[in-house]
C-alpha cells in the first residue's frame, strides 16, 4: 500500500513505543511524508525543557529532516481548501494540517496512516490507524 | 467569455483556446460549459519499505514525555483562536 504517515502517528507512535519501521516493513508499504508534517513537527517544538528540546532536535536531525517530503504546491493547497470546505458543509471542522495531508493523499493516491482517522473520514480520504 | 463560430462539418471554433490543451465540456441547462482540464499530476515515488525501516531504525527516538509535549503543542495550535 502507498501510505502517507502523518505527524500524529509519528509522535504518538514514539510515545507508545510503537515500531513504525517494523509495521512498514512487514506490510511492504511504500512510504511518504509531506511538508505539512515538517511544519507541524517544527510547530510542536517543546520550549519549557532543554532536555526535551535536545531530543526533539535529535529526532529531527536523524529522521524527519532526512525523509523525502511531498511539497505543498498550489494544486495541493487548492485541493485542501476544497476538502476542508466540503467537510465543514457536512458539519465537520478539521484542522488545516489534516486538510493538507488529505489533499496530498488524494492527489497522490495514498492512504493516510494516522491516529486521527475520524478527521480523514470527514475529509473522505482513506486512512488507517496502525496503533489500533 | 468568448465567441464561437460554426466551422465546416458542424464543428465549433472557440477563440482563445490553447493548442494541445484538453478541455472538459459539461452540458448545462441551455448550453455547454467548457473548462480547461486540470493539470495532469505525475504520481510521486515514495520511500521503499526497506529504506524507511532502515532510516527509522537509525533515528534518535523521542521519549514519552517529549512526544506528549509535542502533541500538546500541536493540539494547542489547532485550537488557536
Amino acid at each position: 500500500m502507498r501510505i502517507l504517515i502523518d505527524t500524529s502517528l509519528l509522535v504518538e507512535g514514539e510515545r507508545r513505543n510503537f515500531d513504525l519501521g517494523q509495521w512498514v516493513a512487514a506490510a511492504r508499504h511504500e512510504v511518504f511524508i509531506c511538508d505539512a508534517t515538517v511544519a507541524e513537527y517544527i510547530a510542536g517544538k517543546p520550549w519549557t525543557d532543554s532536555g526535551k528540546q535536545q531530543r526533539w532536535q535529535n529526532y529531527w536531525d536523524s529522521f524527519v529532516s532526512l525523509s523525502e517530503s511531498v511539497p505543498l504546491d498550489h494544486q495541493v493547497c487548492e485541493k485542501a481548501g476544497e476538502l476542508l470546505a466540503s467537510a465543514r458543509r457536512a458539519g465537520k471542522t478539521v484542522p488545516l494540517g489534516d486538510g493538507l495531508h488529505a489533499a496530498v493523499a488524494e492527489l497522490e493516491d495514498l492512504t493516510v496512516a494516522t491516529v486521527d482517522v475520524d478527521h480523514f473520514k470527514a475529509l473522505r480520504v482513506r486512512a488507517v490507524n496502525p496503533l489500533k | 467569455m468568448t465567441t464561437v463560430a460554426k466551422a465546416d462539418k458542424s464543428r465549433l471554433t472557440i477563440r482563445g483556446l490553447v493548442d494541445g490543451q484538453h478541455y472538459i465540456v459539461r452540458e448545462q441547462p441551455g448550453g455547454w460549459f467548457i473548462t480547461p482540464e486540470k493539470t495532469h499530476r505525475v504520481k510521486k515515488t515514495g520511500m521503499s519499505a526497506e529504506a524507511f525501516a532502515k532510516l527509522y531504525r537509525s533515528r534518535s527516538p523521542l521519549d514519552a514525555d517529549t512526544a506528549r509535549e509535542i502533541s500538546a503543542n500541536l493540539a494547542a495550535t489547532d485550537k488557536a483562536k
